[in-house]
């Protein structure tokens, strides 16, 4: 109970204890049985039993004191042989007055706790068999209880009583002693079985705590690792988009300078035309400039446009050079001039402050482009768009006001998300913002939104700029 | 500056060097070349050239390699490129290394050329 090693005894730990009390006892007590028995002689003077009987407890000692070196089967034949003979001698001389005889009942007793059981049954049952005979023969006359024992007188004194008590009390004790052992080491493997399976219990919880704590650990790295491939996957879309941008940027370059040479052409030629009216054709002048306008006009619109194309692409990793923000701007109102046409009134109301805006031109193209885009796409049928921009506390302010239906409250933490959109598949890849978002970013500056259903939105953007003095 | 001043434009578009020989003959003496090449051989037998205007992008030479190499000869000529591309790498070195004057954006503007070429003709003439 105390101490678990005590406790954590075998079974047959256990045994061995309870057959060395056993023959203790039964040394201890068959000494006394014996020497009491002495008195017979003094009284009936000397049988051959007290021989036997003398040598059996000498056995007995015998054993008792070697029983440490001796093995349990060993001890146990040998006490159930003694015991026997102990019993059987004492039957023979003294038939029915024997009081050895009690000790038959240990017999079973000792032999079940360390002989089978079916053994254990054979040899009480020879037991009982030699016990029935010996009675025969005393009963046949063949054996006859010494003269001097008189049954009638013999159970008149006093001192077979103490005979019979004492070995009863020999088998008694031992009983009680061998239960009693058993019950505590019982008690004490039961505890420390208890125990045992206590501190087991302690151990398999302390694992699985240990497994739970791995078990979150790699839960939470399963997250991470999602959140890594889910913004792989992002990265990797929005590298596709920036590689079609990239590649539309090339063939925008190609294509303005191919349109360029043309109209060239044109250009020269209507020079050309314009200096020969003037020396030759003075008369037809008036009639001939309106053509002679129409055609300039058109060959400026032209050139714009490519001029805005050749801005916007270039977003290539060109370091960032002093940008015009309203050239900017202008450049991208030119790109969306067919959209804007008939449909949207810009107001631009432009700072004069003199700043120095240090971008990567197509970039910043791209950024202020995604936006005009949005705005023209949020006004339905008519509408504004105010352009502001300023320079205070050293950063340059752009405001894109349009007058359309406005962003949902629940969707503007969603807008500069990659790929989210709530315009029709096919009509908006849901990267305008994003990118813009992230060219922002990328030079420091802020994206904000400010929106109302039905009245329409306000974007700013902040940038960085410097102020410079030097101005030529 | 004067109808005297000789001037060679090179260009691989044929109607390029037809139109502006139409529209800066009055202005100047203009002889062309159809590439870079043949604008170094015509230098060679116009050693009177004071400006020259080059296309950027021809076959076999483009136009800053050109003016590279005619530079070396002739180094007191004025260079200028015409081009329908935006401003290179390139042209912005030619321009900080003062190998070429200035660049023109194509369709060309007449009065931007000309007061450009009249500056520095000046600006050299009285070095």
């Amino acid at each position: 109970m105390f101490a678990s090693k005590r406790s954590r005894h075998t079974i047959d730990d256990v045994r061995r204890q309870i057959l060395d009390t056993a023959l203790v006892v039964a040394s201890l007590i068959g000494t006394a049985a014996y020497l009491i028995s002495l008195y017979r002689w003094v009284n009936y003077g000397f049988h051959p039993a007290y021989i036997i009987n003398l040598l059996v407890i000498g056995s007995v000692i015998l054993i008792t004191f070697f029983r440490t070196k001796l093995g349990t089967i060993f001890k146990t034949y040998g006490l159930i042989a003694l015991i026997i003979l102990l019993s059987m001698v004492d039957c023979i001389n003294y038939g029915l007055l024997s009081a050895a005889r009690i000790y038959l009942i240990l017999i079973p007793f000792i032999s079940i706790l360390y002989l089978p059981f079916l053994r254990t049954v054979f040899i009480y049952v020879s037991l009982v068999l030699c016990f029935l005979v010996i009675g025969v023969l005393h009963h046949k006359g063949i054996l006859t209880i010494p003269v001097e024992y008189d049954p009638a007188r013999y159970i008149l004194q006093m001192y077979p009583w103490v005979i019979i008590i004492t070995h009863i009390s020999v088998v008694a004790i031992i009983i009680l002693l061998v239960t009693r052992t058993f019950i505590q080491n019982y008690t004490n493997l039961i505890s420390g079985l208890e125990l045992a399976v206590k501190e087991r219990t302690e151990e398999i919880e302390a694992t699985n705590e240990e497994l739970k704590a791995a078990n979150e650990e790699l839960s939470g790295q399963r997250e991470e690792l999602e959140s890594a491939i889910n913004s792989l996957h992002t990265t990797q879309k929005q590298l596709v988009q920036s590689e079609k941008m990239a590649s539309l940027g090339v063939l925008a370059a190609g294509v303005a300078h191919e349109i360029n040479n043309p109209l060239n052409f044109i250009n020269g030629g209507v020079v050309g035309l314009e200096n020969y009216i003037s020396e030759n054709l003075q008369e037809h002048r008036s009639e001939l400039e309106p053509l002679i306008e129409g055609i300039q006009i058109g060959v400026r619109r032209a050139s714009d446009i490519v001029t805005s194309l050749n801005h916007y692409s270039r977003h290539d990793d060109s370091p960032s050079i002093a940008c015009d923000i309203h050239e900017i701007i202008d450049n991208c109102l030119v790109m969306l001039a067919s959209q804007y046409k008939y449909k949207i009134e810009v107001q631009k109301i432009y700072t004069t402050k003199t700043h120095t805006l240090l971008c990567n031109e197509g970039k910043l193209h791209q950024a202020i482009l995604n936006i005009l885009v949005n705005a023209e796409q949020a006004i339905s049928e008519k509408g504004t768009v105010i352009i502001t921009t300023h320079v205070m506390n050293g950063r340059l302010i752009i405001s894109v006001t349009d007058s359309g239906c406005g962003i949902p409250q629940e969707d503007l933490p969603k807008i500069t998300d990659p790929f989210f959109t709530t315009k029709d598949p096919g009509k908006g890849t849901g990267l305008g913002l994003a990118i813009t978002y992230n060219i922002v970013q990328e030079y420091k500056g802020t994206l904000d939104f400010e929106s109302q259903s039905g009245l329409g939105t306000k974007v700013t953007i902040t940038l960085p700029v410097s102020n410079t003095e030097n101005h030529e | 500056m004067s109808e005297n001043t000789k001037l060679l434009y090179v260009d691989d578009e044929p109607i390029n060097l037809k139109l502006f020989t139409i529209n800066f003959k009055s202005k100047f003496q203009v002889i062309t070349a159809g590439s870079g090449f043949e604008g170094l051989s015509r230098l060679q037998s116009n050693l009177d050239t004071r400006v020259v205007i080059s296309d950027m992008k021809m076959p076999g030479m483009n136009g800053i390699e050109f003016i590279r190499t005619a530079k070396k000869d002739f180094p007191e000529i004025l260079f200028f490129i015409l081009t329908g591309f935006d401003i290179s790498e390139e042209i912005a070195d030619a321009l900080n290394e003062g190998i070429i004057n200035k660049y023109f954006r194509k369709p060309f503007n007449m009065k931007e050329i000309e007061s450009s070429i009249q500056d520095a003709l000046e600006r050299n003439s009285h070095h």
